[in-house]
This record gives C-alpha cells, structure tokens and sequence, in this order.
C-alpha cells in the first residue's frame, strides 16, 4: 500500500445548491470547486501517531503526509493511552516513536494514578500527576509515560467542547406552590480583578504569567470568572492564503500549589472573529481550592492574520471571588 | 485557522454511476447530488471534545459546528481517557471544558482500579466503579473522572450497546 500523495492542498467550497440548477451555465469554478470538496473529504480527518511523551513535554502540531499541510492547534485534539506509570529512563526524547525504556524503580505501590493526567489541546502541554503509599506516607511526584495521537479535523475549532443535542422535550410537572425565598447569601469578596479593553498583543505568557492574587497563610475557596471578546473589521478581508482573515484569542489561567509538590491546573476559554463570516465570545466560571502560598495567574494568546491586525483587538475581564477561608 | 461552516445540512444520495454516463445529458439532478455527496464526506465524520464527566452523569449527543446537525444518540460513540482515579473536587459540572480539581484525599490505595467503567453509548450514562484497599478491607465506591470525546458518524447505526 502506498502514500495517497497530493500535489496541492485542497480547499473547502460551500456551493450554494442554486449555481447548479437547470437552466444555469455550469461554469469550471463550480466543477474546480467540487473537485476540491471531494479532495477536502478524503484528507478532512486524520490520526497522527505523535510518538510517547512525559510530564512537561509540549507535543507539536502535525504535518499531514498526504499534502504537507500543517495543522494549527485548534485542529487537533490529543488522545492518550497510559504506556507506564513510571518516569522515562535516561536518555528518553519527547515525541520519540519506539517504546522508551522505563525507570526501573518507583516511590511505593501505586496511590493516585492518574491523578489529573492531561494534554491541554490549546497547548500541547503535556501534565502528569502520580503518587505512591509507603510506609504510611503519600509521595507525589509527576511520573508517567503517554503514547500520544493527533486526531486532525481542518478547518475545525475543535478544542472547545461540542454544544449538546437538544433532547426530547419531556411533559411540564405541575405547577409547584411558590417557594419561599431563600435568604441572600452574603456577596462573596472580590479579591482580584482584571478589566482590559482594545488590547492588540499578547499579555503574559506560559512561563511569565500575570499574577492575579496570591493565597495568603491559610488555606481558602475562590470562584473566577473571565469573560473575553474580540472585535475585527466589519468587512470581508482574506489573508495571504486566501482564506478569510481572523482574529482569535486565547485566555489561559490557572493556578501553582507551592507545595508540597509544585504543581498547576489550568483552564482556557477563547473568543474569535472572522468578518463577515462568523464570531464568538466566551465566558467562563470555575471554582477550586488554593492551598496557601498558591499564586493564581493568566496570560493570553492573541493570534491575528496580518491584514486586519491594526484594526483588530480584544476585551477581557477576570474577577476573583474568595467563598471561604 | 477558521471553523468551516455549511449553510445547510448536506445529504448523501446513493448516485447511480449509469446515471453519469457517456451518451447520457448530465442534469443538474446528478451535479446536484455529486455537490451534496462531496459536502456529506467533508462532514459525515468527527470527534468531537464533550468535557470532563464523572459517576452518574449523562454524556449529550453533540450537535456539529460545521452546519448545525444535532446527532442522533445512534451516531455517537463516547471514548475516554482517565483523568484520574479520584472523585471531583466540590464546583465540578458535569461537561465542563476545563480540567478539573480532583479531591484531595481518597480511602486507600488503588485495588480494583479501573472496576468497570463504561460510557453506555445508548444513553450516554458514565458508570465508574473503582476500590482501594485499606486496613485489609476493600472499600468500593464511584471515583473517578473521565475526558471524554464523541466519535459521531452521520447516518449509522453505531452504538456500541
């Protein structure tokens, strides 16, 4: 069996059935145009074996054999299989395609595994979190060995999760006797906020993240929401490839326990425009526990085609909530 | 890099090859049909990202970014990855995108692990069974948390049970 090898790579055209109806001039637009979307079917989705990974490595964005393109992270998602609990022997090289060599000794019998094992689809990041039970003790440590696939959809936001099917619409229970207000809660304290419009560039990064709000000395509740916008030309621009341009931005934030291993989770929300074709904004609301000394952060990843970039920018907004202490 | 976006739902039409032979007219009939089979094999097929679940919670049939379809329960099948061994933390919603926080204690150490976990793909139920060992007894309980993605196929009949 060969290599499907294809000299261009194909495009996605949504003909409108209405250019092809009797009576019209079949023009070779429309034939170049179906011949592209047959091409696009066949190459669209696509598994990619990227090779085993440990804790901290990044696994890349695939190129496609069948016609060199390379895909952007939002088109990938990774999935994984648990190769070992244990870390890499030496001379382990992140993304290598054979079986690695496994360490030949562990803290203790298995304990928490996986403990929070996961591929940040944004990112490629991969983290791992295992811990053993020995002589009474948890140790934790971030062991662990991924066999690592790309599965590829183009032109496909695919890293935020699928909206749900509505379902059957079930008959309306009797109407219930009023309930009796529930007393208000008392408003939880904001302890840190971000508010920041028309931001052109990116803010922060992976390693030198902004830091919203450090826990103090004892241990505490928070829920943060963030909410993010982008705004671009009202007008149809396409890029150099010839697809429509875009701005899209992606909000990172988390939080770092100091102890008693150092260890991060994360959470992500992306808005985008493309003019005249489509946008989007998000907002999210997460709640979690901070152990104390935990520094809470974000950083943003701003991505825009050139052509509307000087008329493109983004809103954010993050508010920090401590619900108890 | 964009989302694709259809502007109606594609069919697919078994199109006869006879249909498309030399001698015969090529009517608009048959162009029609290449265009919406063409559009149906861009789509008919994908993974789609559900969130992070836990014992007890229903995964939903997706619907498509690209043009809107709402799955059929029959089209989905659900395949996971562990997230970890341990309950969710107190915040967690069923689906959420973001990872989330596990508990931070659990009874013991890993016995029967993973003890039966499953995604029914007929009704999108998650049923996690996991034990620990602790003090020479087994204790069995509902922990765990799954990453969980649709592998949906338009017009099959694919459910695994």
């Amino acid at each position: 069996m060969s290599q499907l090898t294809l000299s261009a790579i194909p495009g996605f055209f949504d003909i409108a059935d209405s250019a092809i109806a009797a009576g019209q001039v079949l023009a070779d637009s429309t034939m170049l145009a179906l011949s592209h979307n047959g091409k696009f079917a066949t190459v669209r989705g696509k598994l990619i074996f990227m090779g085993f990974y440990a804790h901290g490595n990044t696994v890349p964005t695939p190129i496609d054999p069948d016609d060199g393109y390379a895909y952007a992270r939002t088109e990938c998602q990774f999935m994984c299989m648990i190769y070992s609990n244990r870390a890499p022997a030496p001379g382990f090289v992140p993304g290598q395609a054979l079986p690695p060599a496994q360490s030949s000794s562990q803290a203790g019998p298995l304990y928490n595994l996986p403990g929070g094992w996961a591929i940040n689809d944004l990112t490629g990041l991969v983290t791992l979190w295992t811990t053993y039970y020995s002589n009474g003790t948890e140790t934790v440590n971030n062991d662990g060995i991924l066999k690592v696939y790309a599965i590829c959809s183009r032109m496909s936001l695919t890293t935020r999760p699928g909206r749900a099917a509505p379902t059957a619409p079930t008959p309306a229970p009797p109407t219930p006797a009023p309930p009796t207000p529930a007393p208000p809660a008392p408003a939880a304290p904001v302890v840190g906020s971000v508010s920041l419009t028309g931001q052109t560039a990116a803010l922060g990064s992976a390693t030198s993240p902004v830091t919203i709000f450090t826990v103090r000395e004892s241990n505490a509740d928070f829920t943060l929401s963030c909410a993010i916008n982008v705004t671009a030309p009202d007008t149809g621009v396409l890029n150099s490839e010839g697809q429509p341009a875009e701005a899209m931005v992606t909000l990172v934030y988390g939080w770092t326990y100091p102890s008693p291993q150092p260890w991060s989770g994360t959470i992500s929300a992306e808005a985008f425009d493309t003019p005249d074709l489509f946008q989007g904004s998000n907002a999210q609301v997460a709640a979690f526990g901070a152990l104390a000394g935990t520094t809470i952060w974000y950083y943003t990843i701003w991505t825009v085609d050139s052509e509307i970039a000087a008329e493109s920018s983004y809103d954010l907004s993050i508010t920090l909530k401590q619900t108890s202490s | 890099m964009a989302q694709l976006t259809l502007s109606a739902i594609p069919g697919f039409f078994d199109l006869a090859d006879s249909a498309i032979a030399a001698g015969q007219p090529l009517t608009d009939d048959s162009m029609l049909k290449i265009s919406h089979n063409a559009k149906f094999g861009a789509v008919r097929s994908k993974l789609i990202f559900m969130g992070f679940y836990a014992n007890g919670n229903t995964v939903p049939a997706p619907i498509d970014p690209d043009d809107g379809y709402a799955y059929s329960r029959a089209e989905c099948q659900f395949v996971w990855m562990i997230y970890s061994n341990r309950s969710p933390a107190p915040g967690f919603e069923a689906g959420q995108a973001s990872l989330p926080a596990q508990s931070n204690s659990q009874p013991g150490t890993l016995y029967n692990f993973p003890g039966g976990w499953d995604i029914n793909d007929a009704t999108g139920v998650v049923t996690l069974r996991t034990t620990y060992w602790q003090n020479g007894t087994e204790v069995v309980n509902n922990d765990g948390i799954l990453k969980v993605y649709a592998v949906c196929l338009r017009l099959s009949l694919s459910s695994a049970n």
